[in-house]
């Protein structure tokens, strides 16, 4: 009886730890994050805070300097822009890997993903440093083809184009990696069908490889457009939002206001609207992926 | 795998990443609510047994010169049996942290001794972090070794809160190569606005492909870190003397703003500079692209490049106080660390012993050498050999007599940004000089409004 018992408490014995630890550094700042955002909470203060309801949502979407809206402006270009370029250099290198040996691929893949595997911050100095305007590579290379120097960082639109560049090439490993995964259990004969049909290489891709990749396009998809939502560190490594707040995005707004200014109530408050908006992206994604599913099943 | 397997980990990855930034870490902010004002300080125990002291990491770097060891450690705890001292050092960021985390009741552990940085001190009275150190300063026989200009800064609502621990200034520097190119003399940099155009004017007509001037601009400290220099220089102030105002935006500091603005718009400085920090800057100068920075952290050997010695460094580089507007006072803008009691501390006087100790002129010169700090106290300014490997200590000590400070108040984060936003306006071209000051100082008064 008692062993009996005992088997059927075993799992949960052995579960307690990891739902303990999921609840400790998951859960639990989910939970306070949402507390603290209807709090006046303060860096200072953490304990004993003042509650202020829904005040600090309305702070936050009324504020001027910057306005909310030119924040959430700003995060849509960078997020869209680093879906795009996350996906086409990601699925692209993964195409041009497919076709050479499987070796060589190894390799390749190994180097194309140095990039993913670098700290951000580290990344987000780097490119800092290429784009100086007077020692920097980017520059440098203008120069070189007797072009004029362009002040990469100071201007909004080159400034975001900039910010979108480096984080495409911080984060296209991910699509790279899955892409490449879903690739290598395309059927070949699929292709080599096409192949003997006479169909040639980008037709094959766009006909046979990427209809046979979708559902897991659509994950990669969705990784990057997260990813491009959440980036904080290498914008802060960048321009930390600037100059005149023309790349300051969501996650800048977070962190500008919890851990710049101390204000860990509004800070939340934005922290809460950026979870809104990705469980929206998880929510859609899990019921366009069950219309996949229904599809291929 | 399985479609509903890649759905599960879809969801969890875009929930766990929208979540990752969901608690960030702190850094220097401004807190408005806390308790009471600091205490008094004579409040020790007969014996106390172990004195907590958070200190910055390089400042107890094992094998480098410290400050607090050997010498100071070993006669307090001699002179106090069973008493050990435990030292620990923090980066800048982590020191704010664990400083405003041990009073926020998220730290169990509290320091009897912290070093802090100027700009946080306001924020730490306010919150009644710092012990009130009056009654000490009113017996201690080192205070009038203070250099004055230091000396008055510590005080805070009226009461001494801390006690320097070292500095640094700001100071222009030049590159000598560009100089040279521009046919002026290397040694001698701009002393007055009239010649720093004339300068820039030189650099920009005979050096092509290097910007005559470079400053700050960019959305962080060090834009409005530079320019006080500037502004001080005018007789003007950032805020009111109660601090409750912002005094920017007088005729000085539009005099002071309208430089930068007259730098950008006759094209001697490049409006990239709106995107640049001082640590951006540096290189340019030393590169030789770059012909003068305005104001820099003059710590002359601690910022020395991979590749230079002293001489070369003396060779390439010039230091001088910024330069002068006309019917103005020498100024230049101080930062530094200090040492603060925590109020909360039952080892007050045994702290106070221990800083006294640590603080002292001879004790520091040789930490302030090694890292090439500038001294808060007369008889280290005074020991010029023990810093003779510092090309520009005689203008760093000279410059430390005209220092001014930051403001030390609670919200000084939140109205830098307010003030960087506003000069940004006006370099930009978006406003004219005196309606982006106006606009800022209005939104500083509401800042500091009670």
């Amino acid at each position: 009886m008692a062993h009996r018992a005992l088997g059927r408490a075993t799992p949960w014995l052995l579960l307690v730890l990891p739902l303990l630890l999921l609840f400790l550094f998951l859960l639990l700042p989910y939970l306070l994050t949402f507390y603290y955002s209807t709090t006046g909470a303060t860096i200072g203060r953490l304990l004993n805070v003042q509650q202020v309801g829904l005040k600090n949502f309305q702070v936050v979407l009324s504020s001027h300097a910057p306005s909310f809206l030119s924040v959430v402006a700003i995060t849509a270009v960078f997020t869209t822009g680093t879906l795009v370029g996350s996906l086409a250099l990601g699925t692209g290198l993964a195409l041009a890997l497919h076709t050479v040996s499987a070796g060589l691929r190894s390799a390749l893949l190994a180097v194309f993903l140095i990039p993913w595997v670098i700290a951000a911050v580290i990344i987000g100095y780097t490119w800092r440093l290429i784009y100086d305007p007077a020692i920097g590579l980017a520059n440098g290379a203008l120069e070189a083809f007797g072009l004029a120097p362009v002040d990469w960082l100071t201007g909004q639109v080159s400034a975001i184009a900039a910010l979108i560049v480096a984080n495409v090439w911080a984060g296209y490993g991910i699509v790279l990696l899955v892409v490449s995964g879903a690739l290598a259990n395309v059927p070949p004969n699929i292709i080599l069908a096409g192949q003997v049909d006479g169909a040639s290489y980008g037709r094959i891709v766009r006909r046979v490889i990427l209809p046979a990749i979708r559902p897991t396009f659509l994950l990669a998809g969705l990784v990057a457009l997260v990813s491009g939502l959440n980036t904080f560190d290498l914008i802060y490594a960048m321009t930390r939002g600037g100059p005149l707040y023309q790349t300051e995005t969501v996650a800048l707004e977070m962190y500008r206001l919890t851990a710049q200014k101390g204000n860990v109530g509004q800070g939340a408050a934005v922290t809460v609207i950026l979870f809104t908006v990705s469980l929206a992206l998880a929510v859609a994604y899990v019921i366009i992926w069950r219309r996949e599913a229904r599809k291929w099943s | 795998m399985s479609h509903r397997l890649k759905a599960l980990i879809g969801t969890l990855v875009i929930l766990a990443t929208a979540c990752s930034n969901a608690a960030p870490s702190v850094a220097p902010s401004t807190g408005a609510s806390a308790p009471p004002a600091a205490t008094q300080g004579a409040s020790a125990p007969a014996a106390a047994s172990k004195l907590v002291v958070w200190a910055r990491n390089y400042t107890v770097e094992a094998g480098k010169a410290q400050p607090w060891a050997p010498d100071p450690k070993a006669k307090l705890e001699a002179a106090h049996p069973g008493l050990t001292i435990e030292l620990s050092g923090a980066t800048s960021g982590d020191q704010f942290n664990r400083i405003e985390l041990s009073q926020a009741g998220a730290v169990a552990d509290k320091p009897d001794i912290f070093q802090l940085d100027n700009i946080w001190l306001g924020q730490f009275v306010d919150e009644g972090i710092t012990a009130n150190l009056d009654s000490y300063y009113a017996n201690w026989a080192d205070k009038g070794d203070i250099v004055p200009a230091y000396a008055e800064s510590t005080k805070v609502k009226g009461s001494q809160q801390a006690v320097w621990f070292y500095s640094d200034i700001r100071m222009m520097i030049w590159s000598k190569d560009v100089f040279k190119k521009a046919g002026l003399d290397p040694e001698k940099g701009p002393a007055t606005w009239d010649e720093l155009m004339a300068d820039a004017k030189a650099i920009k007509d005979k050096v092509p492909g290097v910007n005559p001037v470079e400053f700050p601009a960019s959305s962080e400290e060090s834009t409005v870190d530079r320019f006080y220099s500037y502004l001080y220089m005018t007789g003007s102030n950032i805020l009111s003397a109660d601090n409750t105002k912002a005094a920017f935006n007088d005729a000085g500091g539009q005099k002071a703003l309208q430089l930068y603005v007259d730098l950008v718009k006759g094209g001697y400085a490049p409006k990239a500079v709106l995107s640049e920090t001082a640590d951006d800057i540096y290189p340019h100068v030393f590169s030789g692209k770059t012909g003068i920075m305005l104001a820099t952290v003059g710590d002359g050997l601690g910022s020395l490049p991979d590749g230079f010695d002293v001489s070369k460094f003396q060779s390439t580089i010039g230091a001088a106080l910024p330069p002068l507007c006309s019917g103005c006072q020498p100024a230049t803008t101080a930062g530094g660390w200090m040492l603060a009691i925590n109020s909360a501390s039952q080892n007050k006087d045994v702290a106070w012993e221990y800083i006294s100790a640590v603080t002292n002129g001879a004790n520091m010169v040789p930490f302030e050498v090694e890292r090439t700090r500038i001294p808060v106290r007369t008889t280290g300014l005074a020991q010029a050999d023990a810093f003779k490997a510092d090309p520009y200590f005689a203008q760093e000590a000279e410059a430390a007599k005209v220092a001014h400070f930051p403001p030390f108040i609670p919200k000084y984060t939140s109205m830098i940004e307010i003030l960087w936003t506003g000069m940004q306006k006006a370099i930009n071209g978006d406003l004219s000089v005196k309606d982006a000051l106006d606009q800022a100082a209005a939104d500083v008064d509401t800042l500091l409004a009670p």
